[in-house]
């Protein structure tokens, strides 16, 4: 067999032996299932949640090597659909399914067939990437003048996301440098900017509007209650970019590291001190969370094992919040395993770095999840 | 310029998410970005382009077809291939109808994955995306 084949059959026995546990969680939700059938108290709530799970199961169960499961959770979801519920017919199916869970759970999980043949690589022609370089920046507008505009003024240093009306534009996943929006058209009148405002991670950005509307009052009222310039068409592409880079400048990329470690804080200091960052330093949970509500950084970079709040946690707060959910956080531990970097994951970190690593990779790994050269 | 294919897989489930990456990433070589949700794929489109999307049919929240749609709106042309349990005939001619490149129903079996995600790309080449 191939090393590929060996590394491969190893890898999924782990998901596969994960896989086991969640049959462990999934049997209790079972067992509570025929106790309410048994009761006669189901009710549609627990129902939809059983022929959720049911349905994962299905999905899930033959491909990690639990056919048994698939077979029987189908069976479930079926009865399940029943319209009126037939409690006695759910029990005995729930049962069935009980039953292969917990004969799985007792003698584990079966062999693996066989291991994929080793695919060579599959290497094909790059397709035009877009131009990631540089800031991204949001143009709300449905012009195509205006975006021939935008693209010779901006194509060349930053990534161009596109709306075409203010309720199509959403918060990028990425804190991005600047707007730009067309007050001139149906979908983007003037009193629509507080609407756009309102949405998360786009509160707090630059917003240069473009306008023909000389005396419009709307657009002076918009002025003063959304921090937002204005620019009279025509624009000239000099003008534009004039502009544009003057609130550029005023939002400096800027960072959070958080860590309790402080050689680990230096080190990533003189990094990011190199490519312009501000830099914010945290030594506790606590500090990380004042420091990012304060400063509303670009970027975090968050240690898991941290005192006063840890990491994970950190994350929570940081996620729920909407001033600061937007923000990226790339999460360090000393703990490599596939648990703890996928409850990173799903708490919302934007990536994970086990240490110890390189400056030079966490540096890399900001800049390109910020969308920057290098 | 080349590149190793690059694959975004959006499903909320877990164990689906980590077994397809293990699959394409080991056995195909490509590169694997993953979204647990419709909402979050939108988002991580707007900065990157992926050569083609695994797309979870029944999410919480923003499911495939809704996702599918919204991309469409946005101008998006990147083949589709959906990925269902209990999948219908007449599911698959819907999705199908609506543009999608492909669907590879659940459970699917790890061992042909790479070659089966590899050969519906290549079949989005020749063929575009159906109507919008």
């Amino acid at each position: 067999m191939s090393t590929i084949g060996q590394a491969f059959d190893g890898a999924l026995e782990g998901l596969r032996a994960r896989y086991l546990a969640k049959l462990g969680e999934a049997a209790a939700e079972f067992d509570k299932l025929i106790a309410f059938c048994d009761l006669d108290a189901l009710t549609p709530d627990i129902a939809a949640a059983a022929a959720g799970l049911a349905h994962r199961l299905v999905g899930s169960g033959q491909t990690l090597g639990f056919p048994d499961i698939s077979r029987d959770a189908a069976v479930l979801e079926t009865v399940l659909a029943a319209d009126p519920p037939q409690p006695a017919v759910i029990a005995k199916a729930a049962k069935q399914l009980l039953a292969a869970c917990r004969s799985y759970i007792q003698t584990g999980a079966p062999p693996v067939s066989s291991a994929p043949p080793p695919m060579a690589p599959v290497i094909t022609e790059a397709v035009e990437p877009p131009p990631l370089a540089g800031p991204s920046l949001i143009a709300i507008h449905a012009d195509p003048l205006m975006g021939r505009l935008l693209e010779d003024v901006f194509a060349s240093h930053a990534h161009i996301v596109t709306y075409p009306s203010i309720a199509d534009a959403v918060a990028p996943a990425y804190p991005a440098a600047l707007l730009i929006v067309d007050l001139d058209s149906p979908g983007s009148q003037p009193g629509m900017l507080g609407d756009l405002r309102a949405k998360p991670g786009l509160a707090e950005l630059p917003i240069l509007a473009l306008t023909a509307q000389r005396k419009s009052a709307a657009v002076a009222r918009a002025i003063v209650g959304t921090q937002l310039e204005a620019l009279l068409k025509p624009v000239t592409p000099i003008e534009l970019d004039a502009r544009a880079n003057a609130a550029l400048q005023r939002r400096r990329l800027s960072v959070v590291i958080g860590d309790d470690d402080r050689i680990v804080r230096e080190l990533l200091k003189a990094r990011f001190e190199t490519q312009g960052y501000q830099i914010h330093l945290a030594h506790d949970g606590e500090d990380v969370m004042t420091l990012a509500r304060a400063h509303l950084p670009s970027i975090i970079i968050l240690d898991r094992e941290m005192p006063k709040i840890e990491g994970v946690k950190v994350l929570g707060m940081l996620k729920a919040d909407p001033a600061t959910q937007h923000i990226p956080v790339i999460m360090l531990t000393s703990k490599g395993q596939a648990a703890e970097i996928s409850e990173g994951r799903k708490a919302g970190a934007a990536d994970y770095i086990v240490k110890p690593f390189a400056p030079d990779q966490v540096l890399a790994r900001a800049s390109q999840i910020l969308g920057l050269p290098g | 310029m080349t590149h190793p294919l690059h694959i975004l897989c959006v499903d909320d489930e877990e164990d689906i998410q980590e077994v397809v990456k293990l699959c394409l990433e080991m056995a195909g070589g490509f590169t694997i970005d993953t979204c647990t949700g419709g909402a979050e794929a939108l988002a991580y489109l707007t900065h990157a382009r992926p050569d083609l999307i695994l797309l979870d049919v029944m999410m919480p929240g923003m499911d495939g077809p809704a996702t599918f749609s919204a991309m469409k709106n946005r101008g998006m042309d990147i083949p589709v291939v959906f990925m269902t349990a209990r999948v219908r005939g007449a599911e698959v001619s819907q999705y199908l109808d609506m543009g999608a490149a492909g669907v590879i129903p659940k459970p699917f079996d790890p061992v042909s994955l790479a070659n089966e995600v590899q050969q519906l790309w290549s079949a989005s080449l020749v063929k575009p995306p159906g109507p919008a």
